[in-house]
Order: structure tokens, then C-alpha cells, then sequence
């Protein structure tokens, strides 16, 4: 699928800001499973903007406004190319050999260690039951695609999706005592059990197609304004990563657009900013649109 | 353990400390009579006797006074108390002999240590190997995903070190640790080394003394190397965190002796990767940046959010290859004390050679047989916690109590990847002046290297002395005291 990605971001201070950086993570990952063909970045002041890939593959935009302003405004936008039709379009290894397929894995890549060994409050290590729900453990003589997929629903089960809810909890222990949260937070306890399975797995941010937030799942009707999305993927045996949604239930396929990918969400914070004046971000206009192109 | 100096009119000069008699002595031989090359220093306190060296003692402190030669120690409430530098005036005296395989072995470490780091951050062989287990690096705190992949300039991380090398019992050499992150002391080695040619003159003639006071001088020409617009262009700052750091002194200090700015991080400013310096005249771009603050507050928009202490974008600056940060960012995993115990492996593995110092045994926390050896003997272990530093989190096993041992215990048992072990190494011994008495002194050595062309090894460093009698602790934050270091030319 082919989809034009637009991004724009507003800012208004309270009092002139100065030696203002920004840096943001919003680009498009270019890689098999999606390309971008097109992208762009405007920034009004306009400044020279430099872009890096950081120690995830993540590209990332910087800039930065010495002089004092009121107002900025940035604009990112993209051309993307989609391709991966269906998840499940790989062959299964044997569940057997399974787990020497993700020990052949580390060995190779030894940065996949990060995704299993990491814990921080978003993906903390786990008790053996949560709310009198018993966190699932790795089941020998099962494929793990479809361990995960059951663990989407224990996920969902714990914390019901709140698509207003577009902030992510501070720690995973605050969703799990509301029993409600936000993408970030359903993806957080998916990837907080899958590490503890001993299989990587890795935080994601990303565009979704538009028909998702067409459906209208707001409260008061209207369709929810598009917003960047979150979701895990984990390392599949015989495959390699595979996106899983817990907030939607779905696995990631061509309708979703990798922006950024790390150990938990603060490895993919979409914008970092620093500035030396006291103004303050009174006033913040955020807008994404994700429009399809048509076929490809 | 008495031992009787000769005296030259007052009371006689006397050793009275009962130290542990398996510690090496550095002044004295088994029969108690002088190493030889401390003769000439032995004949000239004879001849100086008590009341001499009393006043020269006075003297010294009154010019490390005059002079502010200070350092900051913080009290348990977090306030710095500013104090002159404590500085014993009997040299410690290593012969040439002695320096060579020191000398050697930095070399061979430092080079060695940055291949490791050069590696971890680039194809990571070493852990595909199995040399060192992924595990072991991926649950640390210090390695720096920041900086995957990144080039730095010569593809230098640790520009300066200055390990900590102690002798064991039979006075073998061997590096306690390998502080590759912002070393402090060079500054007090050469002030030491100022004070001793002032107050003992006639003894420093009397030994052919290598010289340590041109650091200053290396340290700039090899920061003025790493400039990407070239050594004849090079704009180099001293990056401090301000007054308020133990280190200031040293900072300042610095800047100094090298003839550049001493900036805090508002003096900088980056702009389209390039690094700038506020000045009167407007931005001057800067080559080099000497930094003497920890990585997480180099730059709020990769480390910590919340640093005033950085300046926002000197990473990026610093990826695009604009400016060279000295040290590199993210040399602390090599500088991790769970790593220490694999730097022989690490040495043999990038340079097929056998390591030239020895490392102190020590147990991981992690492993299931080293673990249950220290928690049943805790009492003969010195316990570290990793991520700390100048003698905090540890526990010194003879001198504890059984309730810091439960503490520990238990400390360990809850996160065996942040503690480690050692047997206690009796730090070698030496006379020292205390209080109108010579009294001998537990003692480490901080040699600094240089990495630029070259690895270079100043030759003396800064010895450290544990001031409390019977004590092993000789960090200047624990109220250790110090000595000028004079290594002997062949």
C-alpha cells in the first residue's frame, strides 16, 4: 500500500524562546518491509535541519533556533510504500526448534540481548500473577506466533484500550492498578512478558491507515483525531520481527507504517526538545494525516 | 613494630604503626634497613631530623594554602567543605626498573580497552566469541546506545586514564581499576611535585627524578590532534560542570596550564553540528572539548532531559564529526568493575599478547559457586557495587560489622549483576610524616596516559595514602592524603 504521510507540529510560547533544539523522531524507516519513496522536512524559522540514524536504526531530524521566537512550526512528509500483505506469509519452523532459532539469533546479533534483558518501570520485571491473573509462561510443544497472539488477549484482559488516552502511564504498575490505558501501555506489558519468555521483543511507533480512526471508537461519536500509534513487535522463529497490536488485537500488516523502535517508549520519544529561555510550550497544535494513495 | 630514625637534635623520629605484617613495604626491606634506592632519602632525613622536617611540613601547607591548592569534600548532608590538598613531603621513590613493566602494561591495557570499546560499539566480535558473555554488558547501566555505531575521531575513545595500581604482598604490581570515564588527580600530581622541588631541594637534586610537570603541554598537543579543522586551528575548552564539583580545582587548573577557556555548558552553544564558545566577539567555533562532566549530562537531548550542565546538541556536533568530546562518550563500560575481571580475556583477545599487569581476583556476582563463596566469607572480602565510585557502596569485609555484612548480603542476593568481590589485598606500605611522627601508610598509585599519535605514560602519578592508620581506603573523598611520585630515570 502506498500512503502519504503529513505530520505538522505548532508550538507557541508564553515568552521568547532561545537556543531552542529540537530533535524528533517522525521519519518513516526504510526497509523490506516498507519504503519510503518521499520525505521532507520544513521548519518555520526556517533552519537547516540534519538528520542521523540513532544506536535503534531510528532516523531522526535535528535542528535547532538560536534567536528568540514566539512560534515554530515543522512539517514532516512522506511518501510510503507498504508491502507486508500478511503476517502470517512465512513457514513455520517446528515449535521444537524453536528456541535454538532465537539462540542462533543472539548469537549473531548480540544487541538483541537489549531486547530481552532490558527493564525499566514501562516494561518492569513481572510477578507470577497479576490481579489474580497468572502471567503466561512459555509453553513447549506451541508455536510461539500463536503464544503471542493468546497473550494479546491476556494483555487486553488487564488493561482495556482507551483510544482518547494518548498518554502513556509513567510506570506499567499505574495501567495495571487503573485496569485501563493507552497503546503504549498494552504494548508495554507485552513486551514485559515476552522478555521474560527470554524472546526479543521491541517497542514500536508508527502511522496507521486512516480506516482505523474512521471507524469512530470516541465516546461522543465523532471519529478520533489521527494520532501516532504504538505497538510491539517480537522476534518470530523463522520469520524475524513481527508486529503485534494489543490495543487493536491485530498484527501489524501493510496498513501500519514503522516510525520508530526501542527498548521501551522512551527510546522513541517522537520529539526531544531543549531550550535555555523560560518560555514554555503554552500552547502545542499537533496534526497527523495518513491518507492511502491507492493500490500498488 | 617500632623503628628508630637517627635524629638530628629533638625527639627521636619513630615508625610506630602496627600494620599487617604480610603488607609490602615500599621503604623498607624484610630486615627493616632501606631499599637501596631510598638510601639517599633515608641519609638525608638523618641529617634533617625532626625538627627540619617539621618545618618543611609546615612550610608545605602553608604554600599548598597560599597557592589554594584545594579539593572539595562532601558531608553527609551533600555539602562541599573546601579543604587544602593533603600532601605527605616523603616522595614515594619507584625505580626504572619498577616503571617499565607499569609503563608497558598501561600501554598495553589502554590500547587494549579501546579496541574493546571500538568493538562493543561497532560488529561487538568479542561477544559473538564468547570472550565476554552479551549478558554481562547488556545488564550494566553504562553502555551507551547512543552512540552505536559512531565513529570518533582516530577511533580514540579513551584519550585519558588513570588506572589505580596497588602492590600485593610480594610488591607485585597489579591495576585495582581502570577509570576511563573523567579521571581527576593529574592536577595534584604535578602541584605535589611543584611543592616537593620547593621544600626539599637537596634531596630532589640528589636523585636523577623523571619530570611529570610537562603533562599539561602533552595533554594539549594531543587535544589539539583530534581537531577536525586541523592542530594549527584548534579551539579547545575545558568543559567543566562549575564551582560547586570536588574537581573544579582541577579544572581550572587545567585550562590553565594549557592556555584555553575554561567553559561551563551556557558558554556553548551548538548550531548545524558545529559547536560554538560565547565570547565577547560573538561565536567562536570549538574543535575540542576536553569534558570533565559524566556522559549523562553531556546533552539534554540524548542523555538526561533535565542537565543544565551540557549543552543541547553537542552529540549531534560530535557524530557529524565537527568536534572531538575527550573522552569519548560511553567509555564506562569498559570501566565497569563486572567487566574488570575479563580485561586479561580482553587483552588476549585483541592483541594476542599475555597481559603485562595482573588484575585483583575477582568474583561475579552473577555466578552461582563465586556467590555462595563470598556470602561465607564476607569478612575476608572487599564487596564493590559497580556503578559506584572513590570508595562508595563498598564494603571492607575485615573492618565490618555482621549487620553491614547482612546489609550487604542481602543487597547482593537482590541484584548480583551490580556487586563484586575481591579477596583484600594488603595495599603496599610507606613511611609517612603524620603529625610530627614517620609513620608507615597504606598507598595506591594513579599513573595517567595519554591516547593521542601515541600512548603515552607520564611517569610518576598520583600516590594516594590512606591517612588513617591500619586503613585501606585512600580516596581523597575519604579524607585520603597524598604523595609526589618520583620515578627514577635508567
Amino acid at each position: 500500500m502506498r500512503y502519504h504521510i503529513e505530520r505538522a507540529h505548532y508550538m507557541r510560547f508564553s515568552a521568547p524562546a532561545r537556543e531552542h533544539h529540537i530533535q524528533i523522531r517522525l521519519a518513516p524507516w526504510h526497509d523490506q518491509t516498507q519504503s519510503v519513496i518521499r520525505m521532507g522536512l520544513k521548519v518555520d524559522p526556517e533552519v537547516h535541519a540534519a538528520a542521523a540514524y540513532d544506536g535503534f536504526g531510528n532516523l531522526f531530524h535535528h535542528f535547532a533556533i538560536l534567536a528568540a521566537h514566539d512560534e515554530l512550526r515543522f512539517k514532516i512528509e512522506a511518501e510510503v510504500e507498504t508491502r507486508c500483505a500478511n503476517p502470517f506469509d512465512f513457514a513455520l519452523i517446528p515449535s521444537e526448534r524453536e528456541l535454538a532459532w532465537i539462540t542462533e539469533r543472539l548469537h549473531q546479533a548480540p544487541r538483541l540481548w537489549d531486547l530481552i534483558l532490558h527493564r525499566s518501570l514501562m516494561t518492569p520485571a513481572l510477578p507470577g500473577e497479576i490481579d489474580g491473573h497468572p502471567v503466561p509462561r512459555l509453553q513447549e510443544g506451541q508455536q510461539l506466533i500463536d503464544q503471542v497472539q493468546a497473550l494479546m488477549r491476556w494483555t487486553r484482559d488487564l488493561i482495556a484500550y482507551e483510544p482518547a488516552k494518548a498518554e502513556r502511564a509513567a510506570e506499567l504498575a499505574s495501567a495495571l492498578d487503573a485496569g485501563a490505558g493507552s497503546a503504549e501501555d498494552l504494548a508495554h506489558l507485552l513486551i514485559a512478558v515476552t522478555r521474560q519468555w527470554q524472546i526479543p521483543a521491541r517497542f514500536v511507533s508508527g502511522y496507521l491507515d486512516a480506516a482505523y480512526f474512521e471507524s469512530g471508537t470516541c465516546e461522543d461519536g465523532d471519529p478520533p483525531p489521527q494520532q501516532l500509534h504504538h505497538w510491539a513487535e517480537v522476534l518470530i522463529p523463522g520469520t524475524g520481527w513481527i508486529g503485534f497490536d494489543p490495543a487493536l488485537g491485530l498484527l501489524a500488516d501493510a496498513t501500519y507504517v514503522r516510525v520508530a523502535v526501542g527498548r521501551d517508549a522512551q527510546d522513541t520519544q517522537p520529539i526531544k526538545q531543549s531550550c535555555r529561555s523560560e518560555g514554555m510550550a503554552a500552547e502545542v497544535d499537533e496534526r497527523l494525516s495518513v491518507s492511502r494513495l491507492g493500490a500498488s | 613494630m617500632f623503628r628508630q630514625f637517627q635524629s638530628n637534635g629533638g625527639a627521636p623520629l619513630l615508625d610506630r604503626s602496627e600494620g599487617p605484617p604480610m603488607a609490602f613495604h615500599e621503604f623498607y626491606r624484610d630486615d627493616f634497613r632501606p631499599r637501596e634506592h631510598y638510601l639517599p632519602m633515608w641519609e638525608h632525613l638523618q641529617r634533617v631530623g625532626q625538627k627540619g622536617l617539621a618545618n618543611k611540613a609546615r612550610d608545605a601547607q602553608l604554600a599548598l594554602h597560599n597557592e589554594g591548592v584545594t579539593f572539595t569534600l562532601y558531608s553527609d548532608e551533600g555539602k562541599g567543605i573546601e579543604r587544602v590538598w593533603p600532601v605527605d613531603i616523603l616522595p614515594r621513590i619507584i625505580t626504572a626498573q619498577e616503571w617499565h613493566p607499569i609503563e608497558a602494561g598501561l600501554k598495553q591495557r589502554v590500547r587494549a580497552l579501546n579496541l574493546f570499546l571500538k568493538d562493543l560499539y561497532h560488529g561487538q566480535h568479542i561477544l559473538k566469541d564468547g570472550v565476554v558473555p552479551p549478558e554481562l554488558i547488556y545488564r550494566g547501566k553504562d553502555l551507551c546506545r547512543e552512540i552505536m555505531d559512531v565513529d570518533p575521531p582516530g577511533d580514540i575513545y579513551i584519550h585519558i586514564s588513570g588506572a589505580d595500581l596497588i602492590r600485593d604482598e610480594e610488591g607485585r604490581y597489579l591495576v585495582l581499576e581502570d577509570n576511563l570515564r573523567t579521571p581527576s588527580g593529574v592536577s595534584y600530581m604535578i602541584e605535589n611535585r611543584v611543592i616537593e622541588r620547593r621544600i626539599l631541594p637537596e634531596l630532589f637534586s640528589s636523585y636523577h627524578v623523571r619530570r611529570v610537570e610537562h603533562y599539561p603541554d602533552l595533554l594539549l598537543q594531543s587535544l589539539r590532534d583530534l581537531s577536525p579543522r586541523g592542530p594549527e586551528e584548534a579551539v579547545v575548552v575545558v568543559l567543566t560542570p562549575g564551582i560547586f564539583n570536588a574537581a573544579h580545582f582541577e579544572h581550572s587548573f587545567l585550562a590553565r596550564e594549557m592556555g584555553v577557556e575554561l567553559a561551563e555548558g551556557r558558554d556553548l552553544v551548538c548550531k548545524n553540528d558545529k559547536v560554538y564558545l560565547k565570547t565577547t566577539l560573538g561565536l567562536r567555533q570549538v574543535d575540542v572539548v576536553y569534558r570533565r562532566i559524566d556522559d549523562e549530562y553531556l546533552d539534554p537531548l540524548v542523555f538526561r532531559s533535565d542537565s543544565v550542565l551540557g549543552a543541547a546538541g553537542l552529540i549531534n556536533a560530535w557524530r557529524a564529526g565537527h568536534v572531538a568530546l575527550v573522552n569519548a562518550p560511553g567509555t564506562g563500560v569498559a570501566d565497569d568493575k563486572a567487566v574488570y575481571a575479563y580485561v586479561p580475556d580482553i587483552i588476549r583477545y585483541y592483541l594476542g599478547e599475555a597481559p603485562i599487569l595482573q588484575s585483583v581476583p575477582t568474583y561475579q556476582m552473577t555466578d552461582h559457586q563465586d556467590r555462595t563463596y563470598v556470602l561465607d566469607n564476607m569478612e575476608k572480602m572487599v564487596v564493590k557495587a559497580v556503578a559506584e565510585s572513590g570508595g562508595k557502596g563498598m564494603l571492607m569485609g575485615p573492618n565490618s560489622t555482621a549487620a553491614q555484612r547482612d546489609k550487604f548480603a542481602k543487597k547482593i542476593v537482590e541484584d548480583p549483576r551490580h556487586y563484586i568481590a575481591q579477596p583484600v589485598v594488603q595495599l603496599s606500605r610507606h613511611i609517612c610524616y603524620l603529625d610530627g611522627e614517620l609513620e608507615s601508610r597504606h598507598l595506591d598509585l594513579r599513573p595517567f596516559c595519554i591516547y593521542g599519535s601515541d600512548i603515552e605514560v607520564v611517569p610518576g602519578g598520583l600516590t594516594r595514602v590512606a591517612v588513617t592508620r591500619g586503613s585501606l581506603v585512600v580516596n581523597s573523598s575519604q579524607g585520603g592524603g597524598s604523595k609526589d611520585t618520583w620515578v627514577l630515570a635508567d
